[in-house]
């Protein structure tokens, strides 16, 4: 490996310099794991394979951020989509019990009006057969 | 039918390269090179087995002045009965196979 580094070496460490400070709870105490990835990459003699090296470091590093945000979203939305289904739950149960305490009523209507086709018959010979509708004369008057 | 942990293809061929050399420390980089995966791949896979229990690391101090200090990996005795397992697996998987097409 010569003493100065080429273009290629010079962005590889940049980038794994950079994915070492990307790689969660790196900024709290150093993580082991961001050394690790940073300090392989003076051990890779070809300047293209430390270049895929360190770019496969950044992919690790933002991905394990993106974990780590993905949980941290996963607790704080959690809580109330919980509530929120209980409370549902507590309504549904409670509903059917009233309902339960009421009795089943079949579908029964008492209080409910027949129903009655108000459609014109096609023919008047057919019109006896069912509930008596109501005709249109020719007129436009209902008789 | 939930999935069965560590049983990605990635990870039995890392446990697989580590199967190979089963008491020896080994390199990210060698690792990447043995087992053909990216470092983007490799090192999300070495830190769960390490938070699992399964491998563990150290670092190794340079063989050459000027060079830090380096990170080594080796499975520990239940990564070891995993890879074994997975071995075993891999074996009688490819014996099922080769009677079905005899």
């Amino acid at each position: 490996m010569s003493t100065i580094p080429g273009r290629w070496r010079r962005i590889a460490m940049v980038l794994a310099e950079h994915a070492s400070s990307v790689l969660p709870r790196a900024r709290l105490a150093p993580s082991p794991w961001a050394d690790a990835m940073r300090r392989e990459l003076e051990y890779i003699e070809d300047d293209r394979a430390a270049l895929r090296w360190a770019i496969g470091c950044v992919a690790t590093s933002y991905t394990a951020q993106f974990v780590v945000v993905l949980r941290f979203c996963g607790r704080i939305l959690s809580r109330p989509l919980l509530a929120a289904g209980m409370l549902l739950s507590v309504a549904l149960a409670l509903a059917h019990a009233n309902d339960l305490v009421k009795g089943p009523d079949c579908g029964a209507r008492p209080n409910a009006e027949p129903i009655v086709d108000s459609r014109p018959a096609p023919n008047p010979s057919c019109s006896g057969r069912g509930q008596p509708g109501r005709f249109i004369a020719k007129d436009g008057l209902p008789q | 039918m939930p999935r069965k942990p560590n049983n990605s293809r990635q990870t039995r061929a890392l446990l697989a390269a580590f199967l190979d050399r089963a008491q020896t420390w080994l390199h990210g980089y060698d690792l990447s090179k043995e087992t053909g995966l990216k470092s983007g791949t490799l090192y999300p896979l070495l830190m769960r087995l390490s938070e699992q229990g399964l491998m563990e690391s150290r670092w190794q101090e340079p063989e050459r002045p000027g060079l830090p200090p380096r990170h080594i990996y080796r499975l520990t005795s239940s990564g070891l009965a995993l890879a074994r397992e997975q071995a075993r697996e891999a074996t009688t998987a490819v014996g099922d196979a080769s009677g079905v097409m005899a």
